[in-house]
């Protein structure tokens, strides 16, 4: 590559950059006041494209499109404010986990909105009245409209950057981002800032994705894309820090620039295209700055947010009750093969619900006993699958080697990503684990001639005699009575122990010589490796696989499974994810809207069962036998 | 030879130094009580102790041996005890599970994957717990304990390793007057015994004049004075440090006008 084509990318990275800085700042300065990952900034990112998109051509003309993205500005910021009224304000004494599935939820509900409003197509918008041309930099032919994007972010930045110094609303946000508790003790109305800050937000998430109007198609699947994307911006910049925005911003779209730029390069012995490697280049930024600044790169170590969740009730093994209860349901599963003959889909049920179980027990090892809220645990069972369907694909190998080898996979993967997952906790730590999903998503996605990219794997079938739905759910079942057996072995063995030490206080654990950092690495490892089961069993039970087995879709479902059955209860996984597993196949086969109904199903779960199911059982059991 | 030592301990945050070349020894059996006003640098020569801090210059010699900037573990290993200002437990234990995981530890298990916890060093975890007298707490939740019995149990956890030292950061804070003596008389009793030496921060003088062998007054991150009850009552830099010599009120009253 020539110096004058590496500068043109460069300059070229800067407008990327700008979009990148929208959505992650607005992001940044929701959490450092209000401590809430707003997960539907993606969400209200792509709302900003489709309704500029529609304001530029039901209106047209300059004032359609220059207006137009004001307005959505104005109205993506409305949005935000109606949410934080509606809904967020109802859960600010959650555990933060619910107020992440909350925000999650409203992904789901506005994803299919934009459906229902805008259809399925793509929608790419007109170029931008005045800025239609292009300019001649480095003899290449820029377009003004890119150098537009370029100079408005700085442009933002700075605006944004006095109105933090110099208003009375500034002092108030950067109060509230050190010591929210204070300003509220000063008696500061929280309401109205919250509201505030999150309207602004909003509005800046949705100008950045009205920019984006005339560049990009407004695309459904851009909210989960842009809320990975800027939660890796947002945890190299440092959260609540809007200069750490911008700088992270541009190093990460000018590292990507930089790649494409590069292109293919011969190395002699081998050939590497770096273009397919952006989201790969986006990790390792990420890895080198984590590993160096915990905290970002201008970002300072947060004040403990001081936990809110019930206090634990100690483990203790099953009760005789609950054995006996086990071994009924499983001479159940076993004698549904029974029914193959004249229901043969309850089989197929029965495999996708067995696999739910297990991707749900080992989420909540480390999600409950751990602590380490993992928003991106499809990672393990997508690299568990991958791991099988691509040994089948290129080596041929047998379907007992397939899935012996899906846990190692999923186990290695675990162990690179876990590594640097547990220097972090809570929200920082929720949002790597969801970046690193993303990041195995996007090189399965991009790396087609390995993994076949969004066509994905096919025929991957059992060989006889797994080819009868009936062998294959006993195998599926065996499978998945060991993983949780073990699981629940660790958890009543020192290990397990150690692991909730460090949880429940991580100072009294080193204090007595527990190397939290090492356990709960070593944890994050076995719950990847016991996912990694689920994956490989999945592999060979669809005989085909896809990126889609690694969507932030599937990590949420993992979310909604566990607390759907109670974080606290070690039954609760299995529980939650079958219950789960079936209502996917049953209900939500119905519609096509599914989407929208999970989303509320979610939000009717965070509003009223915050427990879980059998959370609430319990607690409705102890009332009963304990009260006078 | 001294159970612990500082050297010249030192650290600064920004430009103040909390802690200035700090030195003082603890010998075997001793029961060393480090005191001083609010802001006087006994917390931080205290986490530099327990490894909570590196500190920016000095040595803190145990057993000869410098275990300056290590890890709590890694000083926890060598055999000090600690116990926190504001006393804890893991909540989600019960009671014995919480001294059983000290236990573990110690004993280089916490890795097992496989024995359920419900069966080792239960005899051990259930003596400790007899000698701080709560034996019959012992399958309780934690967290359902009293203050003054979440302070028993940590002494329970901090004697599991065997250590040589006990650090104790202000053990009687959050307690009231019978029950704050109740509690040192037992740790005294208890570290004799074993003749383990203790290290102490206390803002009762009650407690520090009466059960202290030693004294060390710590001021401005220096030393002030450093000896048994009746020196340290009679010393006149104490005095001052802690009552002040009315003469800066005097002055302050010269200048403004």
């Amino acid at each position: 590559m020539t110096f004058s084509a590496f500068l043109f990318q460069a300059l070229n990275g800067l407008s990327t950059a700008s979009g990148l800085f929208f959505i992650a700042v607005g992001l940044s300065l929701i959490f450092g006041v209000t401590r809430i990952i707003n997960i539907a900034h993606g969400s209200l990112y792509m709302l900003g494209t489709y309704i500029a998109y529609s304001f530029a051509t039901k209106i047209g003309g300059v004032f359609g499109f220059w207006g137009g993205i004001v307005a959505t500005a104005l109205i993506v910021g409305v949005i935000g404010a109606l949410i934080e009224i509606l809904l967020l304000r109802r859960i600010y004494r959650a555990p933060e986990l619910f107020q992440l599935l909350a925000t999650f939820a409203l992904v789901l509900v506005f994803n299919d909105m934009a459906l229902w409003i805008w259809g399925p197509e793509d929608l790419l918008g007109p170029r931008a009245p005045g800025l239609r041309g292009s300019i001649e930099v480095l003899g290449r032919r820029l377009p003004e409209y890119d150098l537009f994007l370029a100079l408005i972010g700085p442009a933002v930045l700075l605006i944004l950057h006095f109105a933090l110094a110099k208003t009375r609303f500034g002092r108030l946000i950067r109060a509230a981002t050190q010591d929210r508790e204070m300003v509220g003790a000063l008696g500061v109305n929280q309401a109205i800032l919250f509201t505030s800050v999150f309207a602004l937000g909003a509005a800046l998430a949705g100008l950045g994705g009205a920019l984006q109007v005339a560049r990009e198609p407004a695309n459904l699947a851009t909210d989960l894309v842009a809320i990975g994307d800027a939660f890796v911006v947002v945890v190299v910049g440092g959260m609540g820090s809007i200069s750490g925005a911008y700088l992270a911003a541009v190093i990460i779209a000018e590292v990507k620039a930089l790649c494409i730029g590069i292109g293919v390069v011969d190395f002699g012995f081998i050939t590497v295209n770096f273009s397919k490697f952006t989201l790969v280049a986006e990790f390792l930024v990420m890895a080198a700055v984590l590993i160096a600044r915990p905290y970002g790169l201008l970002g300072k170590p947060q004040g403990a947010v001081r936990s809110i969740a019930e206090p634990e009730e100690p483990i203790r093994p099953a009760t005789p009750m609950l054995k006996m209860l086990a071994v009924i349901v499983l001479a159940g599963l076993m004698g549904l093969p029974l029914l193959a003959q004249t229901q043969p889909y309850l089989l197929i049920l029965g495999i996708d619900v067995l696999i739910a179980v297990i991707f749900a027990t080992s989420l909540h090892f480390i999600m409950g006993p751990g602590g380490m809220h993992s928003f991106g645990h499809a990672a393990y069972f997508g690299l568990g699958a991958y791991g099988a369907a691509l040994l089948v694909k290129w080596l041929a190998v047998p379907m007992g080697i397939a899935i012996a080898a899906a846990p190692l996979v999923a186990l290695a993967g675990a162990l690179l990503f876990g590594w640097f997952a547990v220097r972090l906790s809570g929200v920082y730590l929720a949002m790597l684990t969801l970046a690193f999903a993303q990041i195995v998503w996007a090189a399965v996605f991009q790396w087609e001639g390995f993994t076949g990219g969004s066509n994905g794997v096919i025929g991957v079938w059992p060989p006889p005699p797994f080819d009868k739905a009936w062998v294959y759910f006993v195998l599926t079942l065996l499978l998945t009575v060991i993983a949780v057996l073990l699981l629940r072995r660790f958890l009543f063995a020192p290990f397990g122990y150690a692991m909730r030490a460090g949880r429940d206080s991580p100072l009294r654990a080193e204090a007595i010589g527990i190397d939290v950092k090492r356990v709960h690495w070593l944890a994050f490892a076995i719950a990847g490796g016991i996912c990694g089961i689920g994956g490989g069993l999945f592999a060979f039970a669809k005989g085909s696989i896809s990126p889609e087995t690694i969507s932030v879709g599937r990590s949420i479902d993992g979310l909604v499974m566990v607390l759907l059955g109670g974080i606290q209860t070690l039954t609760g996984p299995i529980v939650g994810g079958s219950l789960y597993a079936i209502l996917q196949d049953t209900v939500m086969r119905q519609t096509e809207y599914w989407r929208a109904l999970l989303g509320i199903i979610i939000l009717v779960l965070v509003l009223a069962f915050p427990q879980g199911i059998v959370g609430a059982f319990a607690a409705l059991w102890r009332k009963r036998g304990g009260g006078p | 030879m001294s159970v612990l030592e500082l050297r010249k301990l030192s650290k600064a945050f920004g430009g103040v130094r909390a802690v200035n070349e700090v030195d003082f020894a603890i010998q075997p059996g001793e029961f060393l009580a480090m005191i001083g006003p609010n802001g006087a640098g006994k917390s931080t020569c205290f986490n530099m102790i327990n490894g909570q801090l590196p500190p920016d210059s000095g040595e803190i010699l145990l057993d000869g041996q410098n275990i300056a900037g290590l890890a709590p573990r890694a000083i926890w290993r060598r055999g000090v005890g600690r116990t926190f200002q504001v006393a804890a437990t893991f909540s989600s234990m019960t009671v014995i599970e919480n001294v059983q995981m000290a236990l573990l530890s110690h004993s280089g298990q916490t890795y097992k994957l496989w024995r359920p916890v419900a069966a080792m060093h239960r005899a051990r975890a259930l003596d400790l717990l007899g000698q701080v007298g709560m034996q019959d707490a012992a399958d309780r939740p934690s967290r359902e304990l009293a203050y003054g019995d979440v302070k028993r149990i940590e002494l329970a956890i901090a004697l599991a390793n065997e250590p040589k030292l006990l650090l104790m950061d202000e053990p009687t804070a959050g307690m009231g007057a019978r029950e704050r003596n109740g509690l040192i008389e037992l740790v005294k009793r208890l570290v004799v015994e074993r003749g383990i030496s203790v290290l102490f921060t206390e803002h009762s003088m009650d407690v520090v004049f009466a059960y202290a062998d030693r004294i060390i007054v710590l001021a401005r991150g220096r030393v002030i004075a450093d000896g048994n009850a009746g020196d340290i009552r009679d010393n006149a830099k104490v005095q001052e440090v802690y009552f002040g010599t009315g003469k800066t009120f005097a002055e302050q009253h010269g200048v403004t006008p």
